[in-house]
């Protein structure tokens, strides 16, 4: 016993100590297993929270991603941080979220959004067409004449809608015709609404080819004047001359000075000459031809305006005057052959002669030695104060027509009648009227950016070997008609014309955007758009629009109020028509969806609309003008 | 040479040393055992909330996705019936046993939670004016089906000491973007 006592006093440090340490460890073990209890806990119940904010990211991600797409068709990524998580979109024109192909969907793509918060990934996918809900179907018809829908050849195959009543058997010959109304279909009450169509794009394709960046002088109005050397054609010779249009745009820095004449135009002298100003607020052309011995044409006729209506010129704004003289061979002055015009309208007629040889050179913006009405003023140096452009002479009567609707032309050089021709598009006063020289010399005007809105013309233009639009900055831009027969056009790219264009004989491989300002023509077995919906072509035609013993892949949207006629033409893809004379004839068929604001005639059994695939309108990431929409049931989470 | 003093603990000393740690000990495990009852049964309160939680959230996620309102033939007011855009089937069941399941395109069902309380757990559906749609065959024919737009879920959970009552309205996001139609469908 002592000696268990005794041995318990020599360890009882030991045992105590380690007794408060079996104690410590068995608390801590304690408390770590509460600890990751709860952990555990807390995690489990916080996954729903982070949970719901993943999604939440997710669906901001849709929203960007729909709206992004809708504006501008950009396919690119998206990431972006939001509300400490972030989101992804992605775009996939091919495939699905699995990897899966978009079988018989090449207008559709797949929008996949990923969200993420914490260590929660939401994952949200749908799709997205390209072209509107209406092309749905093969046919839409938005029935804007109104009447009943009849179809009495050809056929219809898938499911079709007409916004109004259906003839019996006159609907789809394989689907559902769904009506408006229920006569002659199925009741779709809340069916997709005629694509709006934005023509920004093409428009300003069009407006592009049409611009035209003026320039023109300034004269100072103390002694800035271009100055011309006599000419045969202009003034001088042996010739009388009997008929004559003088043309000028101009701006005046003030029309109402009263201190001189402040001259546009002059040739001659006193004697005998034509000439043009403003003064004291009216615009002034005049005439004269005095010697007794020719056609005593004295002292001479001044056309004026009135000041009031279309005869009122401002300060600072841009007018167009003419004055003609339609004389004849007679040696007598004759009534009414003497007009002035007025921004395209004539405000004035009186007598006049021919003129017989009136040297005394030309000027522009200021008098040297022709006189004034109506007291026949001779004093010279009569400078013009402001902006002249587009000074054309001509040795013809222009009429009125040709007046007003050239006025806001750029000439080519080559019009029949036109013997001198300024535009002062160069800083000289070159004559760019191709056939003879009368270039004048400045003194001291300045040249200037600014000028009346005119429109350039190339005529009709003509190809017949292979356009490559690549080697040409993947445009063929015409101001006026296009004609391209017998030959290949290479994409990609935009072929615009603003008047007619006729495409005979020709291939014409994808991804190439025909624009054109008046009716367009296909024929002659061309092929459009190579052969598959990937290399589509988009026709877009504001007038008349026949397409004839032709194959296109693509989308043709006829804007024009007349008529959208195929013959013996296949055409795979989609048509957006407007023009109220849309038919099929001869073996026509449209395989993809027509969408269109009036009815469709079927002219024979072999045509038909059947629905397929639809091009994919995305060229080049470019709004082309329709909406997209979210596929009904394609919404996934996953 | 010198005798070192050896002096311990004596016996008593010792013995009080062990009564005493004895109470202590005895007292802190009682008061252990106490916090740690307390804590179980808060953390087993939370398990069910969470529970609950996940099986009424799991419903709502999954009904977002319903591809069509056709979709809903053959549901109940106690059977969920959804196919997703990809055309997975997922139902969801409640049970007068207490079970909440749910099955994956016709697999066996797989227990969400087995705290339903049968007779106030249900699936309501609603047309596009709000009014309530009553399966007149005990399940949605597909005329029914077909005008369902909102979906109310209501759930309640109950053990021995707690109850909790879910209730939400889903209308899933198919919906908002137009209903799927023939001509949506053109293979």
């Amino acid at each position: 016993m002592n000696n268990i006592t005794k041995k318990v006093k020599d360890e009882s440090g030991a045992i105590l100590i380690t007794s408060t340490m079996g104690i410590f460890i068995l608390l801590s073990i304690f408390s770590f297993y509460l600890a990751r209890f709860s952990s555990l806990e807390t995690q489990s119940g916080s996954y729903h929270i982070q949970d719901i904010k993943a999604r939440n990211i997710a669906m901001t991600g849709v929203e960007h991603g729909v709206q992004i797409y809708k504006i501008t068709k950009s396919t690119n990524s998206i990431t972006n941080d939001f509300n400490k998580g972030s989101y992804t979109v992605s775009f996939d024109s091919n495939y699905d979220e699995t990897g899966g192909l978009l079988v018989n969907r090449e207008h559709y793509l797949t929008m996949m959004v990923s969200g993420t918060f914490g260590e929660v990934e939401r994952n949200i996918r749908f799709f997205l067409s390209s072209m509107p809900e209406a092309f749905c179907f093969s046919f839409y018809g938005n029935n804007s004449s109104g009447g009943t829908f009849s179809r009495t050849a050809g056929s219809i195959n898938g499911d079709m809608f007409f916004k109004g009543d259906v003839s019996s058997n006159s609907g789809t010959s394989n689907g559902i015709t769904y009506t408006s109304t229920g006569d002659g279909g199925v009741l779709l009450s809340s069916y997709p609404s005629f694509p709006e169509f934005s023509d920004t794009y093409y428009e300003q394709l069009l407006t592009s080819v049409n611009s035209y960046n003026n320039y023109s002088f300034y004269f100072d109005g103390i002694n800035d004047y271009v100055h011309i050397q006599n000419s045969d054609e202009i003034n001088t010779g042996s010739t009388p001359h009997m008929k004559k249009t003088i043309e000028a745009w101009f701006k005046a820095d003030s029309v109402n000075i009263t201190s001189h004449k402040q001259t546009i135009y002059e040739q001659g002298g006193t004697v005998r000459g034509l000439n043009i100003y403003i003064y004291d607020g009216q615009l002034y052309v005049g005439g004269w031809n005095e010697p007794d011995g020719e056609s005593d044409w004295d002292p001479g006729t001044w056309l004026i305006t009135d000041g009031t209506g279309d005869e009122i010129i401002e300060s600072g704004k841009w007018h167009h005057v003419a004055l003609t003289l339609d004389a004849s061979d007679a040696n007598n002055v004759q009534a009414n052959i003497f007009k002035g015009y007025l921004d395209g309208k004539e405000f004035g007629s009186g007598s006049g002669s021919k003129l017989w040889n009136h040297p005394g050179d030309v000027s522009i913006a200021r008098n040297r030695d022709t006189k004034f009405s109506p007291n026949q003023d001779y004093n010279t140096a009569k400078y013009f104060s402001g902006l002249i452009d587009e000074v054309r002479l001509w040795n013809t009567v222009r009429t009125a027509q040709e007046i007003d609707s050239y006025k806001d032309r750029v000439l080519s050089g080559s019009e029949v009648g036109l013997v001198a021709y300024y535009n002062f598009q160069d800083n000289n006063a070159q004559d760019k009227e191709d056939q003879s020289n009368n270039d004048g010399t400045m003194y001291g005007a300045t040249w200037i950016n600014d000028g009346p809105e005119l429109s350039e013309t190339d005529g009709s233009v003509s190809h017949t070997s292979t356009i490559d639009l690549s080697s040409q900055g993947n445009q063929l831009l015409v101001n006026g008609d296009l004609n391209i027969s017998s030959t290949t056009v290479i994409g990609s790219g935009q072929i615009v014309a603003t008047g007619d264009i006729t495409i005979s004989s020709t291939d014409v491989e994808g991804n190439i955007i025909i624009i054109c300002g008046g009716d367009i023509n296909i024929n002659g077995a061309s092929v459009l758009g190579g052969t598959t919906l990937a290399n589509s072509v988009i026709i877009y035609s504001k007038g008349n629009a026949s397409f004839t013993n032709s194959v296109l892949y693509g989308l043709v949207i006829s804007k024009g109020s007349g008529s959208l006629q195929l013959s013996g033409t296949k055409l795979y893809g989609a048509i957006l028509n407007y023009s109220p004379n849309f038919s099929l004839s001869d073996d026509s068929d449209i395989v993809g969806s027509v969408v269109s604001n009036y009815s469709v005639d079927l002219l024979d059994n072999n045509s038909s609309i059947t629905r397929s695939e639809i091009p994919e309108l995305s060229f080049a990431g470019q709004n082309l003008g329709l909406n997209s929409f979210v596929v009904p049931g394609s919404y996934l989470e996953y | 040479m010198k005798q070192i003093a050896t002096k311990g603990f004596s016996m008593i000393e010792i013995v009080i040393v062990i009564v005493i740690t004895g109470v202590i000990g005895s007292i802190a495990a009682s008061i252990l055992s106490q916090g740690s009852n307390i804590y179980i049964s808060e953390t087993n309160r939370q398990g069910f909330v969470s529970e609950a939680r996940s099986s009424f959230w799991k419903i709502i996620r999954e009904s977002q996705g319903q591809a069509s309102s056709l979709d809903f033939s053959s549901s109940s007011q106690k059977n969920l019936i959804l196919k997703n855009a990809k055309g997975e089937t997922i139902d969801f069941l409640a049970e007068s046993s207490g079970y909440l399941k749910r099955r994956f395109n016709n697999e066996s069902y797989i227990v969400l939670s087995d705290f339903i309380s049968y007779p106030e757990s249900n699936f309501i559906y609603f047309d596009n004016d709000f009014n309530l749609i009553t399966p007149s065959q005990n399940v949605l024919t597909s005329e029914e089906a077909e005008i369902v737009h909102l979906i109310k879920l209501d759930l309640k959970f109950s053990t021995n000491e707690d109850t909790l009552l879910l209730s939400s309205h889903i209308y899933p996001n198919n919906f908002r973007m137009g209903k799927t139609m023939s001509y949506h469908k053109y293979e």
